[in-house]
């Protein structure tokens, strides 16, 4: 089936043209961050983790989200079309690897990256986040695979199939709770010692997951045509907003709960401040802290949670 | 083995996409083969004997480090310990407060112990200097957090690294709460003022600590900072209540960094001779085995209460150190 990547238009190969160019550009970037050390980045003592960080986690997070809509659709429950399943399964499979090489670009010693094989510490969530997202790789990958094919020669996919989404379901879902661990391992600097901190990052990487699935499948439909098959958008959309909305059922608990937020109302443990507090959640502005840029990212979300919803209700 | 192209194109496409590259595939197609060529390692090769073996090594069952911060009244004076540090170990200088590597470094009060109060501590004391190192927890986060075990703790308490596995992802320098860490952002060697030709320099993209003079101690040296501080740190065995640094922190009073968090550190701060409770009823009672703090009574420092809003906290505190 590799024979497809081969043909194509204008366009598709305008686009591979485009995508190599970047690939070309950003590698070499990155020979130069590979001579010079971590220092080109512009990190530091005191902000020690930027962007590879948090790109490593989103995409890890995308990467496993997917399994709401490969669960969906082999386990069938509800509706989910066929096609959608496979391009999520292949998305998750890419996110994976993404997340992986912002992890490498991360590293001081890239070189030395299967130390992490070699000298494994099972205490560290680390080790844990890249097993379960190695096992979640291979799966989605064969899953695709064998799905895709299945379409291809209009045949049923093979059982095995349906055994392997069982497998994948605690794989997928161990990825974003050990990567809330890895926050955790932080608590010597008070930045996330709450539990709801897991269920807030799985709710938040469904919701950032299935969206990037969605605007994925719209580009996908907008630009090629490609029929995705009947309500598949409204479908993915609908899983998105009840991700969306746990998560913010979660940080809403998390608000009440923590002392010194807007909306501290039970006190848990105890009574002073708690670090975070003024940093993620005050009503008001203090120094150095990001409280403007999370209240933007908020109002930015409602923005598109609603056009998302006056988008799907038009096209139904 | 016969092999068809079609299986030979799939083994080789799934090697290459895995990053497996020539050797997979070759064992994949010709198993066994490319390992009956390599020599079987040497059999009965003996453990190379210790370095300086014959010197008298200074040991003990747990390390502990007892800064005096009566005796640092000027920047200067840590200044001084910092830069013997400097010269032993080959610590790199920078400009960039970005790529500052230090193993012990110049802290305000409120730095080294933030949200501390209690009576004792008075303006005098907040406005001092403080030498703020690697405290080599007895439950280290950093080790915990270590994807590697590049960082490790000793028997002994020393919780060492090992330069040569680290692979710089810097895991261990969030997690630890003391900012004892540093990370190599660019290549240290091109900004060490004084080498010192006995001890290794790092290399770029790794993170180094204050090793508690692992090395000296070996050789029956004190380390390099309680050496240049003229009789400001003591060094010395806490696990052995009549050791000097145990005699020292009986008679004295002294205060631990981030106490609540449990870490268990092995840095102590005079503060003030003990005028409160009398020297007989206060030898230290260290657990060696324990990793959580002993009784608040018996440990002055754990009596010390939270300053500023923190200072609810400390009913909670002292049910947690009964444990």
């Amino acid at each position: 089936m590799l024979e497809k990547a081969l043909g194509g238009g204008k366009l598709y190969w305008g686009w591979m043209t485009f995508l190599l160019v970047v690939f070309i550009v950003g590698f070499k970037y990155y020979l130069r961050q590979f001579g010079a050390g971590m220092a080109l980045t512009g990190l530091g003592r005191e902000v020690s983790y930027g962007l590879y960080a948090s790109q490593f986690m989103f995409f890890a997070g995308v990467s496993a989200s997917t399994i709401a809509v490969t669960a969906a659709h082999h386990l069938q429950i509800g509706k989910t079309p066929g096609r959608v399943a496979v391009l999520a399964e292949f998305l998750s499979a890419v996110s994976a690897i993404i997340s992986v090489v912002f992890l490498i670009a991360n590293l001081g010693q890239p070189t030395r990256l299967l130390n992490l094989l070699f000298y494994p510490a099972f205490n560290s969530p680390l080790f844990w986040v890249l097993t379960a997202m190695t096992i979640n790789f291979a799966l989605n990958i064969s899953i695709g695979w064998a799905a895709l094919h299945a379409q291809y020669k209009d045949v049923t996919p093979p059982d095995w199939i349906v055994l392997a989404v069982y497998v994948s379901i605690p794989c997928a879902l161990s990825i974003p709770i050990f990567i809330s661990f890895m926050y955790s391992t932080a608590a010597g600097t008070s930045t996330a010692v709450y539990a709801i901190t897991a269920a807030r990052y799985l709710a938040s990487s469904f919701a950032g997951g299935l969206l990037h699935l969605y605007v994925f499948c719209f580009a996908l439909k907008t630009v090629s045509k490609y029929d995705l098959g009947e309500g598949a958008l409204k479908t993915l959309g609908t899983y998105a907003v009840i991700a969306l909305v746990l998560n913010f059922v979660f940080m809403a608990m998390q608000m009440v709960t923590m002392p010194g937020t807007a909306l501290t109302f039970f006190a848990g443990g105890t009574l002073s401040a708690h670090p975070m507090a003024s940093q993620l959640y005050s009503p008001t502005y203090i120094e150095g802290s990001v409280v403007h840029g999370i209240w933007a990212m908020g109002l930015m979300i409602l923005t598109v949670l609603y056009r998302v919803t006056v988008a799907v209700r038009a096209k139904a | 083995m016969t092999i068809n192209r079609r299986d030979f194109l799939k083994i080789a496409g799934i090697s290459a996409v895995l990053g497996f590259g020539e050797f997979t595939a070759y064992e994949l197609l010709r198993p066994g083969e490319l390992f009956a060529k390599t020599p079987a390692p040497p059999k009965g090769t003996a453990a190379a004997p210790p370095q300086d073996a014959g010197l008298r090594a200074l040991t003990a069952n747990r390390w502990a480090m007892a800064v005096d911060a009566r005796k640092f009244n000027s920047p200067e004076d840590v200044q001084k310990c910092s830069d013997a540090c400097k010269r032993t170990h080959n610590v790199p200088t920078f400009d960039d407060a970005r790529r500052d590597v230090n193993w012990l470094r110049t802290a305000t009060f409120d730095q080294t112990f933030p949200g501390l109060t209690d009576d004792r501590i008075t303006d005098a004391l907040i406005k001092k200097p403080y030498a703020a190192l690697c405290n080599h927890c007895g439950d280290p986060p950093c080790v915990r957090a270590c994807p590697t075990g590049a960082t490790f703790k000793r028997k002994d308490g020393i919780v060492a690294m090992d330069y040569h596995r680290c692979i710089g992802c810097r895991m261990c320098m969030a997690a630890c709460p003391y900012g004892a860490r540093s990370f190599n952002f660019s290549d240290p060697r091109e900004h060490i003022k004084e080498f010192n030709r006995e001890f290794p320099t790092r290399t770029k993209g790794v993170v180094e600590k204050c090793t508690f003079c692992s090395e000296r101690l070996q050789k029956g040296l004190l380390p390099a900072c309680v050496e240049a501080s003229g009789g400001a740190v003591t060094v010395g065995d806490i696990a052995d209540p009549k050791s000097e640094i145990s005699t020292l922190l009986a008679a004295n009073y002294s205060i631990r960094r981030r106490l609540e968090l449990g870490t268990e550190p092995g840095v102590y701060y005079i503060i003030a001779p003990d005028t409160v409770n009398p020297a007989e009823n206060s030898t230290p009672n260290f657990d060696k085995n324990s990793t959580r703090n002993s009784d608040g009574k018996s440990r002055k420092e754990n009596v010390v209460a939270p300053r500023r809003e923190e200072r609810k906290n400390s009913d909670g505190k002292s049910k947690k150190g009964g444990k």
